[in-house]
């Protein structure tokens, strides 16, 4: 335990024991201060959290209510033009159906490459990576390489064509078509985790007994495996329908005002309209949105868990 | 004609035999075993028998029919699994009436033999319980009453009591028992247990590294081993190496252990290298002069159990087990060892010297 | 329900087909990524498939450009700092919740992977709407910031975890031999626990790399990192020096990952 000595030459080590004694007496005094301690210690991440983010939402909020920046008075104006106004009720509309069908999509082909991954493959790891690593690029980079495949003589357009489906090159750009193929192309690998999860935890015996009891592949797949992987399933949709629900990026480069969503109306908002207030209410009604899907989740979900039926062990 | 008709079946993986030309055959209403030690192959026998695996060659014949190649669930056969399987998103009755339903059971039906069946199994009214209410004895109920209440032609049971503790084994074997009396259905039993497989089965099958080493009546395979690994793994053996010294009509003189003992077993060659074989429970100690002894020893350890007393007495280089009364031999004692001859098994090559006339009357006949 | 020859051919073919339609998948993933890497090689300006001539120029071209070099610069600077910061709040917490019974504490675990859930857009509005209110506006430290905020839920994800895994008894007995509460931290404790540690800073690095919609909201005209390079790329000019960009974004995606193996097998084997 020996420390330096104080009278030792060199300036860099006086300052080195000044410091430590510094640091010494800051957690004497702290020992025996245990509020003070965990004050300090969960309250500087917490304060952060604080400032940077449920401020700024509540911030949004309270915005939403106003009828114009601070000073301003309260009004329910911003909400009730969202449901008054056509075209804004036909971009929730829209925003709606895409997320639906963006889920529905993921689920059926994450739900496929899960199953095959779980029951037939024997290489789960490398499999896994294949997976996951498209996520880890860059979300803009892969929106470019459908643009790539999208445009006008690009490959949808390659195959159209030597496959006779098409005369002319016209690419699928800004079309419903793109920004869907888009959106799910996006949350494909994210969703396949947790089917991939539920469905290999489940007891592959159940699988036997069905068979052994008299259901085919297909029958034991309706009545066992998919009512035990529906944990895995309800997660996968939350994953999915939340960042759909408010995606920007993908309808703006695939879709273009063609295909309007309420992400893109949210930032035209604070680019273009500068309508503050009116973009707030949009985000409230997009949180309200995930919210709900959270819920909805955890009913669907953990509630099963809690009666004690869910996902086989 | 047989339930179940098991003929030439070989199973390879690879390079690995699984099972090597089995062929054996289950009557109808019989509690047949397959005996074996983990690896013997038994598993990969039933799931060859309920269609799970295929075998490599060879014919499976449920009823007359073979069915190799066609699916577990278009098999007239039902299973019990080691872990059980039972659904866990399911109650009780629904387990149950799962196999019903398959097979186009109506509603009222299924319902009434779903009862029938609880009754059997003497868990009456636990319909609508949840399967992880249950308690381990239970849920093996529940398993085995979901497998009966389809009255297959065969019931084929995986190992099921191996996860229970002591207690609760004993009782379930023998409800095993009385269920299987009392549905006239055929089972097909596979273990590695040989004490509750002796208890329970009206015929045994014992497999070892693949290969069929007897089959037969549970008397028959403990009282007349035909190897020397089916007598070590039916129970406890000492055995000691030994030479055949000179054969007379009816019996052997065996060189063994420094002395010559006198088997009443007509087989074997002058001069060829035996096992003999004595089980602990037949054994009894002596002082070491008295002349009703076999064999010579010395007690190196003994094991109190009330009645009697399990002691370890060295012979011949050899550690042997001897189950007697309590006797009051010390430890580090000179004793005699002495036993009916009759009980005496003679091996040869592994195989049992008193069964060699049987055996070649099979390969003729 | 189901006849008996369908079931029959499913049990026979189920798990051929299955196989072809994972790999099918699999496929749908990563030919967009071969093509964009492909592409990045492609002569002709036009994004014509397939390329007619293979060649190096855009790489050229992107090392030549100035401003895209700057964006990477800028992008590597606010990832480095907002990992660091990243880290270091997450270990505290990591350590707090490790450690300690406190009010609220259910409350920040579940705040501090909030951020993952909530639509970016919509953080991203209320971060610009509230810099502007408290007159601190956007720039450089307002991206950063918001980089902090985007990846300390996944820092905190693997962190916390890992903090929870560390034997308490050790730093005990560190103590018992004369450590103060700062030594046995960063002799014993940070030693053991620097592999979570590290993971957790390359996802949050990574994150940080390829974030956009935060720093779209909240940066000024002199703060330009490269996905947004990338996005004005190509909103308005989308020439095949954009493939050139996501080939640089697939490598350094990759580079993370085999840094990440990389630095647990070491561990692996150091340890033995």
């Amino acid at each position: 335990m020996a420390r330096t000595s104080p009278d030792s030459p060199s300036a860099t080590s006086r300052l080195r024991s000044r410091g430590r004694r510094h640091v010494r007496s800051v957690l004497a005094y702290l020992r025996d201060r245990p509020r003070a301690r965990i004050s300090i210690l969960a309250g500087i991440p917490a304060l952060v959290l604080l400032l940077f983010f449920v401020l700024p939402l509540v911030f949004m909020l309270w915005l939403s209510v106003m009828d114009g920046m601070p000073p301003a008075s309260f009004t329910l104006d911003n909400y009730l033009d969202v449901f008054t106004t056509d075209l804004y009720l036909r971009v929730v509309w829209r925003t709606t159906v895409l997320t639906v069908q963006t889920t529905a999509l993921v689920v059926v082909l994450g739900y496929t490459l899960a199953y095959s991954m779980a029951r037939f493959s024997r290489r789960t790891t490398l499999i896994l990576l294949l997976v996951i690593l498209p996520f880890w690029t860059n979300y803009i980079v892969r929106m470019y390489a459908l643009i790539n495949i999208f445009s006008r003589n690009g490959l949808i357009d390659f195959v159209q064509l030597a496959l006779g489906l098409a005369q002319e090159p016209g690419g699928i750009m800004f079309t419903h078509t793109a920004v869907l193929l888009g959106l799910t192309y996006v949350w494909l690998p994210l969703a396949t985790l947790p089917f991939y999860a539920s469905l290999a935890n489940m007891d592959d015996n159940l699988i036997e007994a069905s068979k052994d009891l008299g259901a085919g592949p297909i029958e034991t797949f309706l009545t066992v495996t998919l009512p035990m992987t529906k944990n895995g399933v309800v997660g996968g949709i939350v994953l999915v329908a939340i960042p759909t629900f408010g995606a920007f990026v993908t309808p703006t480069l695939l879709g273009g005002t063609d295909q309007l969503m309420i992400g893109m109306v949210i930032e035209n908002q604070f680019t273009e309209s500068f309508n503050w207030p009116f973009g707030s209410a949009l985000s409230v009604i997009v949180s309200a949105f995930v919210v709900l899907m959270l819920l909805l989740g955890v009913k669907l979900g953990a509630g099963d868990t809690l009666s004690r039926r869910g996902d086989a062990r | 004609m047989s339930v179940l008709q098991v003929r030439n079946v070989r199973k390879e993986y690879g390079d690995v035999l699984a099972v090597d030309d089995a062929s054996f055959a289950v009557e109808d209403g019989e509690f047949v075993s397959i005996l074996g030690p983990s690896g013997s192959g038994k598993s990969t026998m039933l799931r060859m028998i309920s269609g799970f695996e295929t075998p490599t060659s060879g014919e499976i014949l449920i009823n007359g029919e073979d069915v190799v190649g066609v699916a577990p669930f278009e098999r007239d056969t039902n299973m019990v699994f080691q872990n059980l399987a039972l659904f866990p998103h399911l109650t009780v009755a629904e387990n149950i009436g799962f196999g019903l339903k398959r097979s186009g059971v109506g509603k009222a039906d299924r319902a009434e033999r779903i009862e029938e069946i609880l009754e059997v199994v003497e868990l009456s009214g636990y319909e609508n319980r949840e399967i992880d209410q249950l308690s381990g004895g239970e849920q093996q109920r529940i398993a085995l009453a979901r497998a009966v209440v389809n009255r297959p032609s065969i019931i084929l049971l995986d190992e099921p009591l191996a996860s229970l503790d002591r207690k609760l084994r004993q009782h379930m074997k023998f409800e095993l028992q009385r269920i299987q009396e009392e549905t006239g259905i055929t089972f097909l039993y596979v273990t590695h247990d040989q004490e509750v497989a002796m208890s329970i089965s009206d015929r045994m099958v014992v497999l070892n590294e693949g290969e069929i080493e007897q089959k037969g009546s549970v008397q028959d395979i403990y009282d007349r081993p035909a190897t020397r690994f089916v007598a070590q793994f039916m129970g406890d053996l000492n055995v000691l190496a030994g030479t055949i010294g000179a054969r007379s009509n009816g019996s052997v003189d065996v060189d063994v252990a420094g002395t010559s003992i006198t088997i009443p077993i007509a087989g074997g060659d002058v001069g060829g290298s035996v096992d003999v074989g004595v089980r602990p429970s037949h054994i009894d100690l002596l002082d070491a002069d008295d002349p009703g002894g076999l064999l010579p020893g010395r007690v190196l350890n003994h094991i109190y159990a009330g009645d009697e007393t399990v002691y370890t007495v060295e012979v011949d280089g050899e550690r042997f087990q001897v189950e007697t009364e309590t006797g009051g031999f010390d430890v580090g004692e000179e004793v005699s060892l002495s036993w009916d001859l009759e009980d005496t098994f003679l091996f040869e090559n592994g195989k049992n010297v008193a069964l060699a006339d049987e055996r070649a009357v099979e390969l003729e006949g | 329900m189901i006849p008996a020859t369908v079931e029959r051919f499913v049990d026979r073919h189920g798990r051929r087909i299955g196989l072809a339609l994972m790999w099918s998948v699999l496929a749908l993933l990563w030919i967009p990524i071969a093509i964009v890497t492909l592409m990045s090689f492609a002569a002709d300006r036009a994004l014509a498939f397939p390329p007619d001539e293979l060649t190096l120029y855009w790489y050229g071209e992107f090392l030549r450009n100035d401003s895209a070099i700057e964006a990477v610069v800028t992008s590597v600077q606010v990832s480095v700092i907002a990992t660091l910061i990243t880290v270091v709040l997450a270990t505290i917490l990591a350590y707090a919740v490790a450690k300690y019974e406190f009010p609220g504490k259910g409350v920040l675990q579940l705040v501090v992977t909030l951020p993952i859930v909530v639509p970016l857009v919509v953080v991203g509005v209320a971060l610009v709407l509230f810099f502007g209110f408290i007159n601190v506006g956007t720039g450089f430290w307002s991206v950063v910031v918001s980089h902090v905020i985007r990846t300390i839920p996944f820092a905190a994800l693997i962190i916390i975890p890992t903090m929870l895994r560390f034997d308490e008894n050790l730093e005990e007995a560190a103590k018992d031999l004369g450590a103060d509460e700062l030594d046995a931290f960063l002799n014993v404790r940070l030693p053991n626990i620097l592999p979570g540690v590290v993971a957790g800073g390359l996802l949050a690095f990574t994150i940080s790399f390829n974030e956009f919609v935060y720093t779209y909201f909240v940066r000024d005209t002199a703060t330009e990192t490269l996905p947004i390079y990338l996005w004005n790329q190509i909103r308005f000019e989308a020439s095949p020096e954009v493939n050139v960009i996501s080939v640089v974004f697939l490598l350094v995606a990759i580079g993370m990952i085999a840094l990440a193996i990389a630095i647990t097998n070491v561990r692996r084997i150091t340890l033995q």
